[in-house]
């Protein structure tokens, strides 16, 4: 084996590095007039993002493709016959994931360092950074589904901290609380989901990643969960509970309306943790489990309905937002949906190439608007904006490879990953497939009516957009690169150009057991791929069209906020008009626990109590004051009763 | 030896402070704060030693009854960590307390030693007369520190707190001495291994046990709390000062989890397993209970009161599912709340000081104002919330894990949404407490100094180094506690079992006379 797998355990431990110094950064300059060193503390929390970067580089150029390296370095709890290790486990899987998010995590610590550069609590914000890619490490990184768990709330922690980073203002903070209580709900649905698959597995419980898929390919453990047992029902809470914590974490249907909420944290935030990485954990863990899914038929269709509804849905609501970053946020909602559909379709690999290309293009998006909200003086509304592209080409030209790639127009990194989708969505079920091609259309209309909203046209605002100039070099670098990884990424795995599937190549020895147990089972219909990417195209093309002719030349007006109105107000609201009833209930059973039960039953109660131990207390006084015969001789019969208890008590 | 020299240790330490000046807060402070860690470095090595016992000598005999009670003190795995846990607080709340208290601190940091005192000797007490005694002399200490040091309402709720434990203990008293009449005796082993007997037999009438039982299960149902019997609860964590209010909850109400595992449980084990789920639905009654009425409490000492009646529940529902990781899960819980609850309120503490108030609206805008504050404040509550990384999560997972195993998917649903709730609360008291703008000018240091930062960072230490290391707690409790969580047929029980047989053969030689009697 190689030495250096010998330093798993240094991959998150740099960022964590980085965060710690960071952090004592921040706190030892918070009473200096111009804060910490700005200088010391981005170069730190680069470095440490770009080391992370660099190790993971070479870790997944030394992995033997079919190999895996393991790291265990104690065992962390230990409760009788249940045993989980803090290990890690580097597989091809974990390399690929590790390659973005490292990679893309690299750029955005970049960019904000002009990004953040006029913010006071600059190091701060590199330590929060820095702390969410070392959890989104440890969750990738672990080998069994608690150290999995243990990156899986961290990176939950961060996106807290970072959505409510300007914490002066009252509503970044309750959209803060409001992602970790809705991630919360869903962490309950991991954490239940484990202890239901380690009843499932009985006394060969094991949370290992290896041993779980291990024990889903014996075949002999097939009749454990076989229709109509007890391990039937187990398997089918486990895997939905499961995919519960991934709707959470995802922004899926239920668990969804946090992400929009987001936000309202920092734009390089928006674009690592709302929109690269972080997000795409649920599709990354049923990937991990996908021995365990494809076993239960049920709960994958649940999650292919799930996922086109959510891409439905928020693609829809893309087009009521005028906030940039929140049209951002529901496309970011919606490609999810796609991946989750895919990973329904039992196309784990089809679903994992989605979340690696939209990383890229998602991400250039989400910097160049950040790139134009920078430049506009912090205005996020697009119906204020207009005419930027003179002023800003080199984030114009970034953000239209976004654009180009997102449609799925030929050659983009995203038409080769939505089309593969879309592709293995039509041998699963024609109406996914339509369903599919309708948000595809969606996708495009939205996505060329933000364009053209800030872009073209005239600038509709003067004192916004007369000086809007472009950003300094260390924001535009990121951005370009990652505008080129946006066109190009999708040549990892070109269907349709023989050789260029190093992509399904690398990630086959990890999933391809699970997914040829799943195509058994589901003779898939085999469709022209040419004439796939002919509709994908045509489809991306009919939306931009119907945009440029709605948008192109309507007149726009700023009236009042920028939130959605009326039937746009109610479709973008409704699953928050959901989650506000079990918020009512809970405030309600609160309002009863603390005004009847607490305040009538148990004080009026405790009251009545007082009032007892009062009355005896006069009396008792009233005796002692006044009688003191009485007073002996009920001291008397108190020594005579004693004596007599003693005396006759023995049996 | 050893043990005796602990239980000493601060009441020593009590009597050095009376004899020093009192002067100066100051430096009573310091006096305080350096017997304060020597007692708890005496403490320290117990954890490694797993069990002893310390020699037994004859005490005094109760009037009309046989068995004389004897002297001893012992200690095992389960006694280790919860005697860590009182140790180290005591030294934190002193330091901590010596802004609020100032010129008082003498008499503080004394009536504090007397109530460390207490705590040991009911967590080491191997005679149940002998645990009577401490467990009702803690009521002396703490009513003192409420009364005299407490809040503006410090009078009612010092009184409430005693009426409630006093009349909670008298059934308890009441079983002891009837167990010593009838013949059994008062100590621990020699008790449990004769109850075994008798109702291995079937000598012993089940409506007998079953009032011994609740008599002495009360008592610790009010000491923990579980539903009914908090109400004394919210009140007492208010009013009494914050040192005091963070040794209340994170050592003495843990003595209430220690009498059921020490006591309840080995010498009624048909008893306990039979009114289990009770016992874990009165935990989960008061896991959802406590976190909602923590959701609407103005008071944020009140608030985390609340948050301790939710997490000690959840510890006991912990303990009466009988599974290995049920109670390795309340054990790890323990230590947990105790170190993240105890340092909540030290840091409430200052902050009461700060802003002369309690109440949420009040505060605001801390993290601008006081980082350094605002950041430990923020580790504590994560940790209290149970954040992978702190020992917390271990605790609740392992119950959760131990809920199902036992009693089914529904109950560890129950719980969970427990654990949702909790964040719910914790989350809404960052957000007053630390974020927004500020509500009054505050009073006091700009930030925490590093001096107060001392008190409270050992235990966040302490935290992150259980959630990465939880077998340090879980590996010592293994080693003799088994015999006492063991399911009722496999015979008697007996918590000192393997300590009793390695350190000391008397014990077992006593229980071999004590059977031919």
């Amino acid at each position: 084996m190689n030495q250096l797998q010998n330093y798993l355990w240094l991959l998150p431990v740099l960022p964590l590095a980085g965060a710690l110094l960071n952090g004592i950064l921040a706190l030892a300059g918070a009473d200096t007039d111009e804060g910490p060193s700005r200088g010391l503390s981005g170069f730190f929390g680069t470095v440490a993002a770009g080391g992370a970067f660099v190790l993971t580089l070479l870790l997944a150029l030394s992995l033997h493709p079919n190999a895996v390296f393991a790291q265990a370095p104690w065992t962390w709890i230990d409760a009788g016959s249940f045993k989980v290790a803090f290990g890690f486990s580097f597989d091809s899987l974990t390399a690929m994931m590790l390659l973005f998010i490292t990679g893309i995590g690299t750029l955005i610590h970049f960019y904000s360092i002009g990004y953040m550069a006029e913010d006071r609590g600059f190091a701060r914000f590199f330590a929060y950074l820095n702390l969410f890619l070392a959890s989104m490490i440890v969750l990738v990184l672990g080998s069994n589904l608690l150290m999995t768990f243990i990156g899986w709330e961290g990176v939950g922690l961060c996106s807290y901290l970072l959505i409510g980073f300007w914490h002066k203002e009252e509503a970044n903070n309750n959209a803060a609380r409001k992602a970790f209580l809705v991630n919360r709900a869903g962490d309950l649905g991991f954490l239940l989901g484990t202890i239901a698959l380690m009843a499932l597995m009985g006394s060969q419980a094991s949370l290992e990643y290896s041993a779980i898929s291990a024990w889903f390919r014996d075949a002999s453990h097939a009749a454990l969960f076989a229709a109509g047992t007890t391990g039937a029902g187990l398997l089918l809470a486990s895997t939905l509970l499961i995919f519960l914590g991934c709707t959470g974490k995802s922004a899926q249907i239920p668990l969804l309306t946090w992400l929009p909420d987001a936000m309202a944290g920092p734009t390089p935030v928006s674009a690592l943790i709302h929109a690269a990485t972080m997000v795409t954990s649920g599709v990354y863990l049923l990937a991990r489990l996908s021995d365990m899914f494809v076993r239960s038929p049920l709960t994958l269709s649940v999650i292919a309905g799930v996922g086109i509804a959510t891409a439905l849905w928020a693609a829809v609501a893309g087009l009521f937002q005028n906030d940039i970053k929140k049209v951002l946020a529901y496309s970011t909602v919606s490609q999810l949906g796609y991946m989750f559909m895919a990973a329904g379709v039992g196309s784990f690999d089809a679903s994992l190439f989605h979340v690696f290309t939209h990383a890229f293009f998602k991400a250039t998006l989400f910097l160049g608007a950040g790139s134009v909200i920078h430049a506009v003086g912090g205005e996020q509304d697009m119906r204020k904006m207009g005419g930027l592209w003179k002023k800003l080409p080199l984030t114009f030209l970034a953000m239209a490879a976004g654009w180009y790639a997102i449609l799925g127009l030929p050659l983009g990194a995203g038409f080769w990953s939505k089309d593969l989708i879309l592709e293995r969505a039509y041998g699963s079920s024609p109406l996914l497939y339509g369903l599919g091609l309708l948000t595809a259309v969606i996708t495009a209309l939205y996505m060329t009516r933000l364009m053209i909203l800030t872009f073209f046209g005239k600038g509709r605002d003067e004192k916004l957009t007369a000086h809007a100039h472009e950003a300094p070099f260390t924001m535009t670098l990121p951005v370009v690169l990652l505008g080129l990884g946006a066109l190009g990424v999708g040549f990892f795995w070109a269907g349709m150009i023989p050789g260029l599937d190093s992509f399904h190549q690398m990630l086959s020895p990890v999933l391809s057991p699970a997914q040829s147990f799943w195509a058994r089972g589901n003779e898939a219909e085999e469709g022209s791929a040419l004439l796939f990417a002919a509709i994908g195209t045509l489809a991306a093309l009919v939306g931009a069209g119907i945009a440029w002719a709605i948008w192109s030349k309507a007149k726009i007006e700023a009236v009042g906020s920028s939130a959605p109105k009326g039937f746009g107000a109610f479709w973008t609201f409704f699953f928050d008009y959901i989650h506000g009833i079990f918020i009512a209930a809970t405030k309600a059973l609160a309002w009863i626990g603390d005004k009847i039960v607490q305040t009538v039953i148990f004080n009026g109660l405790l009251a009545l109590l007082i009032y007892a131990v009062g009355m005896v207390g006069d009396a008792v006084r009233s005796l002692q004051r006044s009688r003191l015969r009485v007073n002996l001789g009920l001291s008397l019969c108190g020594l005579v009763l004693l004596l007599a208890f003693f005396l006759l008590g023995a049996w | 030896m050893h043990l005796i020299l602990l239980l000493a240790a601060p009441f020593v330490a009590a009597l050095l402070l009376a004899f020093a000046s009192g002067k100066e807060g100051q430096s009573s402070a310091r006096l305080g704060l350096f017997l304060g860690l020597l007692t708890a470095a005496i403490a320290l090595p117990l954890v490694w030693c797993g069990g002893c016992v310390s020699p037994s000598f004859i005490w005094f005999q109760l009037p009309g009854i046989a068995t004389p009670t004897r002297f001893q003190l012992g200690v095992d795995g389960l006694s280790a960590w919860l005697l860590q846990l009182t140790a180290w607080l005591v030294p934190a709340a002193l330091w901590a307390s010596r802004r609020a208290v100032r010129e008082r601190m003498r008499e503080f940091a004394i009536w504090t030693f007397l109530l460390e005192g207490t705590i040991f000797g009911s967590l080491m007490a191997t005679d149940l007369v002998l645990f009577f005694l401490f467990f009702e002399a803690m009521l002396v200490p703490s009513f003192v520190l409420i009364s005299g040091f407490g809040g503006r309402r410090r009078r009612q709720a010092s009184l409430l707190f005693v009426i409630f434990t006093a009349l909670g203990s008298a059934p308890l008293m009441i079983a002891i001495y009837f167990l010593a009449k009838i013949g059994l005796g008062t100590d621990l082993a020699v008790l449990s291994a004769r109850f075994g007997i008798l109702s291995h037999l079937g000598m012993l009438p089940p409506s007998l046990a079953l009032a011994l039982f609740a008599a002495v299960a009360v008592a610790f149902v009010v000491k923990t709390p579980l539903l009914p019997l908090h109400v004394w609860q919210a009140e007492t964590y208010a009013e009494a000062p914050a040192g005091t209010t963070a040794l209340l909850s994170g050592a003495m109400a843990k003595v209430g989890v220690y009498g059921f595992l020490r006591f309840v449980i080995p010498l009624f084990p048909v008893e306990a397993h039979r009114f289990a789920l009770w016992f874990v639905l009165a935990g989960l009654v008061a896991v959802l209970y406590g976190a909602l009425l923590a959701l609407t409490q103005s008071d944020v000492k009140r608030l985390m009161a609340f948050s301790s009646l939710g997490h000690l529940g959840l510890i006991v529902a912990g303990v009466f599912t009988f599974t290995p990781e049920g109670l390795k899960g309340a054990m790890v819980l323990m230590v947990a709340h105790g170190l993240a609850a105890g340092g909540i309120f030290l840091l409430l503490g200052t902050l009461e000081r700060w802003a002369n108030s309690r109440h949420l609206d009040d505060f605001g805008g801390l993290a601008g104002r006081s980082p350094f504050m605002a950041t430990l404040l923020m580790v504590l509550v994560l940790a209290a919330i149970g954040l992978p990384g702190t020992a917390g999560f271990v605790g609740e997972f392992l119950i959760l894990k131990g809920l199902w195993t036992a009693f089914g998917p529904g109950v560890a649903v129950l719980a969970g949404i427990g654990v949702i709730l909790s964040a719910a609360y914790a989350l809404r008291m960052i957000q007053k407490l630390l974020f927004g703008k500020a509500a009054l000018p505050l009073e006091g240091e700009a930030d925490l100094t590093t001096g107060d930062a001392l008190a409270v960072l050992p235990l966040i230490a302490a935290l992150i180094f259980l959630g990465f290391w939880p077998s340090a707690v879980t590996r010592s409790v293994e080693i003799n506690l088994y015999q006492g969580w063991s399911a009722p047929s496999s015979g008697p029980a007996c918590p000192f079992h393997a300590a009793a047989r390695k350190c000391c053969p008397k014990s077992t030689q006593e229980s071999a006379d004590a059977a031919g009697r």
